[in-house]
């Protein structure tokens, strides 16, 4: 009877749970009875689940691994030798904890739902809590899971809203601002052309032309990534975007960077604002080739069709061999005036100005990188389908 | 030489703008908004008019519209930075009859091209 109900669930959340993490689970086990691992252990097994399980036997170690490797969901005994499992503190918020107690411990598991564990189970024989394991392992995935996706649409509602009153702002001052570096542009190059052409006052004045011409790119990225709606757009091709980016960068690729480019598509329409559009791909590609500058590597760009949701989307992979980028810095690297460039060396509005772009097109933009190894940017918009 | 008439409402940027173009031998009559403009272009009928499309009291774009009305062969350069909310108003004059576009900040190089461009246009 156990059996067949088994049988007939266990496809079922198998598929709910591969929808959401398209891989296996990684479960961190801490017990520090062998016995009771081996127990676990056979629960999971026998639900027939993706899950792989890491098992340790302290806090300490627990601590160690979580530092070095990820997990989706941590099951920890609540009394451990070097101490109970709500030591771990903060871990109880990043990670969704299932504690496990005696029985006769409820007292103790309350205790634990408000320190932040998701769930618990009582141990020992009769209790049979064990074999409900499985089945509790997924309902705590799946609601963490979606806590994690609300908490990610309201930073992202909360990001937009920023964005939007940093465009009005910025849509507010561009005029007078542009006026002003119009008459420090114009002004300078009056007084370059009265003054010798070898003097150090003339370079002092180029400098001040650059720091101006500076300016004026800054006020336009800021602009890009809160394009007003009234733009234009039309159809536009990806593929000959991405072509003229390539001329126009032509001669400034370093020798040791090397371009290799796979198109699985001929054409790639859609529909936005040719600037905007090409302005995005020569930001991404400029990345690219600039994280490679010091070791050098190949950059790959991919571009091809692809159903999402069934909706067909062009996507363009861009992959460095770089020095690829830091969990901490990956987080941030949208945000409007973030950069690890050296002062003066990147505005720290490029990538805020593509994510502005790509989602005022209905695109997306998403990175994934490792240290040592490089970064992937992969760009996807919606083909224009008409003819 | 030919007779440019500025119509600005930046002081600074203004008497920068004259500065250059008196160096290259234009003649110009400067105009801080549009009302002024538009009665200083029925006084001199310029070659060109340099016109900003964001001022106070008349705006650019009524000053561009009016002034092509009553002479449709005026060559407008229009001259914007974007502003309020708007991206540029630059396609916008175009789509209005200007001649031709500036963006602010421009350099000289380019005010000059852009005045070259629209004094040759044989369309006006």
């Amino acid at each position: 009877m156990i059996n067949s109900q088994q049988n007939r669930r266990t496809p079922k959340s198998y598929d709910r749970l591969r929808d959401l993490f398209f891989r296996d689970i990684e479960i961190l086990l801490i017990e520090d009875s062998a016995v009771d691992q081996v127990v676990f252990c056979r629960y999971v097994e026998r639900s027939q689940m993706p899950f792989v399980v890491t098992a340790v036997g302290s806090l300490a170690e627990a601590r160690e691994k979580l530092a070095n490797k990820h997990f989706d969901i941590i099951v920890a005994d609540y009394y451990l030798p070097d101490g109970v499992c709500l030591e771990l503190g903060i871990i109880f918020y990043e990670y969704p904890v299932v504690v496990m107690t005696g029985g006769g411990d409820e007292k103790i598991a309350v205790g634990v739902m408000k320190a932040g564990a998701k769930d618990y189970l009582i141990k020992g024989t009769g209790s049979g809590a064990l074999k409900m394991l499985p089945l509790t392992l997924e309902n705590v995935l799946i609601r963490h899971h979606a806590e994690r996706e609300r908490e990610e649409l309201e930073a992202r509602a909360d990001e937009m809203q920023k964005m939007e009153s940093l465009g009005r702002l910025a849509g507010g001052i561009a005029h007078d601002f542009n006026n002003i570096l119009g008459s420090i542009i114009g002004y300078t190059e009056l007084a370059v052309e009265d003054v010798e052409e070898d003097s150090i006052t003339r370079r002092n004045l180029q400098e001040v032309l650059i720091a101006a011409q500076r300016a004026s790119h800054l006020v336009e990225q800021i602009l890009a990534y809160t394009r007003d709606s009234a733009e234009e757009r039309v159809r536009v091709d990806l593929v000959e975007v991405l072509d003229e980016v390539m001329n126009m960068l032509a001669h400034s690729i370093p020798k040791n960077v090397e371009i290799e480019i796979i198109r699985q598509v001929d054409y790639a329409y859609v529909h936005g604002n040719e600037t905007n559009l090409y302005q995005v791909v020569m930001n991404l590609i400029t990345n690219g080739i600039q994280a490679m500058e010091a070791e050098g590597g190949i950059l790959k760009i991919r571009m091809m069709e692809i159903i999402q949701g069934r909706k067909p989307m062009i996507c363009v992979e861009i992959s460095d061999q770089g020095c690829g980028i830091n969990r901490d810095h990956l987080e941030r690297i949208f945000e409007p005036f973030f950069t690890t460039k050296a002062p003066g060396k990147g505005t720290g509005m490029g990538l805020a100005a593509v994510q502005g772009i790509v989602e005022y097109h209905n695109g997306r933009i998403d990175v994934s990188s490792q240290v040592g190894v490089g970064s992937v940017f992969t760009l996807q918009l919606p083909s224009d389908l008409n003819d | 030489m030919a007779r440019v008439l500025l119509v600005d409402d930046d002081d600074q940027l203004r008497s920068m703008v004259t500065q250059m173009l008196e160096r290259e031998g234009f003649e110009v009559t400067e105009a801080s908004n549009g009302v002024e403009g538009l009665e200083s272009y029925a006084d001199l009928e310029t070659d060109i008019i340099l016109l900003d499309m964001v001022m106070p009291r008349r705006d650019g774009l009524m000053t561009l519209q009016d002034l092509l009305a009553s002479y449709p062969r005026a060559r407008v350069i229009a001259m914007s930075g974007g502003s309020r909310g708007r991206a540029s108003w630059l396609p916008i004059a175009k789509r209005a009859g200007a001649v031709g576009v500036l963006k602010k900040p421009f350099t000289k190089d380019q005010l000059m091209d852009s005045l070259a461009a629209a004094l040759a246009n044989p369309w006006k």
